[in-house]
């Protein structure tokens, strides 16, 4: 990773800033969960790789859950993490009301054990298992690490903040196993990216391929099941000498998914994705409301 | 529960101005936005950091949970006018910041569950289906043992009960210094105005 301009070192007295204690709360993640419906199915997760990433960017899923009660919880429990300083009916929480992931785990366990839930004979432990530790902990980080850096991306995709940050970069990963570099590096070439340079994965936010390095088809992260390669924003003084702009050169924004506010009526929003996975694909099934069947 | 960041533009432009010997004008929210941009990237990368040398402290191993990168994740940024706002949304952040001089009570609960191993920190006592509470007399402590599951092993201490911790000291290191802050705020300021004036040449 190359150093970036130095800066000046601050010897000055400043007001210094004030640390607050205050609720604040993180409302462009909320918004991608806000504007997705419940998809109960019966897919598995290849099948729902099929559909479209504007359709799975406004649904609310998890691979054969055809519970809507129990995506419901889910949903809840995700929008929870997100924002501790509320409910999710929009209450102040509580002293003791907390929501971190252990207690979500415990509380999706209990949740398919009071649901009568059990693994089909031979998925038990698996990750399609839906009580595994493993499937659990993924139903529970994926959709926060997507609000959060979908939330991120929103905030800098600003013309002001796209001006002295054009960039972004590919962190090294921060996995316990990480999938070995070359697989990443392979991934970011099919993808068109430029460089890298030297070690360093850098591209323009508006760079297409930023949505091609993933396998869900958005230009932030996560990019892969249970990635743990974030990203973050790079200045323009470097991305110049990369090349990657020019110096007068306005940036393109990042190509991020459209998150039009739908209904905030569950069911309305489900008829609505319903529809938009009928128009894709014309022989989908729905049973019960259950998507069971795409092709 | 949140811990944030907040910069009175009103009360450092001023200085700002003076530093950067700048006669362009008060901070305008365009300059507001990117400063605060610059700011949340100099907090994601100081977290991250922090995840590198802040894992548990288990001597036998076990997953880490990497909070401080989760927290990283969560940092989010308002600007206008006034000020700046950069604001770190992950749960526990706040309490390791201000501490707990008294100490944390349960709520809603008899006992607090302290992890006593690699093998439960992080996780909640629920999540295992085969704990027993144990009292141990000679030292006055209850705990959560889990069975052993190899014959003639000791059992494990899992969790210890307790009605209150200990006070947790606050610490301050969890966010980058003051003055790191407001250099990569005149860092940026003064980027920004260098290259306005030069595309104006």
């Amino acid at each position: 990773m190359r150093p970036e301009s130095k800066r000046p070192e601050s010897k000055t007295t400043m007001p210094t800033p004030n640390i607050l204690l205050s609720p604040i709360t993180f409302t462009d993640a909320l918004h991608d969960r806000a504007v997705r419906a419940l998809l109960p199915n019966s897919l598995n997760s290849n099948q729902l790789m099929e559909l479209d990433p504007a359709i799975r960017n406004r649904a609310a899923f998890s691979a054969k859950v055809d519970s809507t009660r129990h995506l419901t919880v889910l949903d809840n429990i995700s929008s929870m993490i997100i924002d501790p300083e509320h409910n999710p009916d929009g209450s102040q929480r509580q002293p003791g009301q907390y929501m971190n992931e252990a207690r979500a785990r415990a509380l999706l366990r209990a949740h398919l054990e009071q649901l009568g839930y059990e693994p089909a004979p031979g998925d038990e432990g698996t990750i399609k298992d839906l009580r595994s530790t493993r499937r659990i902990r993924l139903q529970i980080e994926m959709p926060v690490s997507f609000a959060r850096n979908y939330g991120h991306a929103a905030q800098m995709n600003d013309p002001a903040i796209l001006d002295e940050f054009p960039g972004q970069r590919l962190l090294p990963s921060y996995a316990n196993e990480p999938r070995p570099d070359t697989f990443w590096s392979r991934r970011w070439k099919a993808a068109g990216l430029p460089g890298p340079f030297g070690s360093d994965y850098v591209a323009l936010k508006s760079d297409p391929g930023w949505m091609r390095l993933g396998i869900f088809g958005n230009p932030y992260p996560p990019f892969y099941w249970g990635s743990r390669r974030e990203v973050e924003a790079v200045e323009r003084n470097l991305c110049e000498e990369y090349g990657l702009i020019q110096p007068a050169e306005t940036p393109e924004p990042m190509p991020l998914p459209e998150r039009p506010i739908q209904s905030t009526i569950p069911e309305a929003a489900s008829e609505t994705l319903m529809q938009a996975i009928l128009a894709k694909f014309p022989d989908a099934t729905f049973k019960d409301g259950v998507l069971t069947q795409l092709t | 529960m949140s811990l944030t960041v907040n910069i009175k533009l009103s009360r450092t432009q001023q200085e700002l101005q003076r530093i950067l010997q700048d006669n362009a004008g008060p901070v305008t929210p365009a300059e507001s936005k990117v400063i605060g941009a610059g700011i949340t990237r100099l907090t994601k990368r100081h977290l991250r950091a922090r995840d590198n040398t802040h894992g548990h402290k288990y001597p036998e191993g076990g997953r880490r949970s990497h909070f401080w990168r989760k927290a990283a994740q969560s940092t989010t940024f308002t600007a206008d006018a006034d000020g700046i706002t950069i604001s770190v949304t992950h749960q526990g952040v706040r309490l390791r910041y201000a501490g707990a001089p008294d100490g944390i009570k349960p709520v809603n609960a008899k006992a607090l569950a302290i992890p006593a191993s690699g093998a439960s920190y992080g996780r909640s006592p629920r999540e295992f289906n085969d704990l027993r509470l144990v009292v141990f007399k000679n030292i006055n402590r209850a705990a959560l043992v889990q069975e052993a599951k190899e014959k003639g092993a000791p059992d494990k201490v899992l969790f210890w009960l307790v009605r209150k911790t200990k006070p947790i000291a606050s610490d301050h290191t969890v966010l980058p210094e003051s003055q790191d802050i407001l250099a990569e705020a005149i860092h940026r300021l003064k980027t920004m105005r260098e290259r306005k004036e030069s595309n104006n040449v």
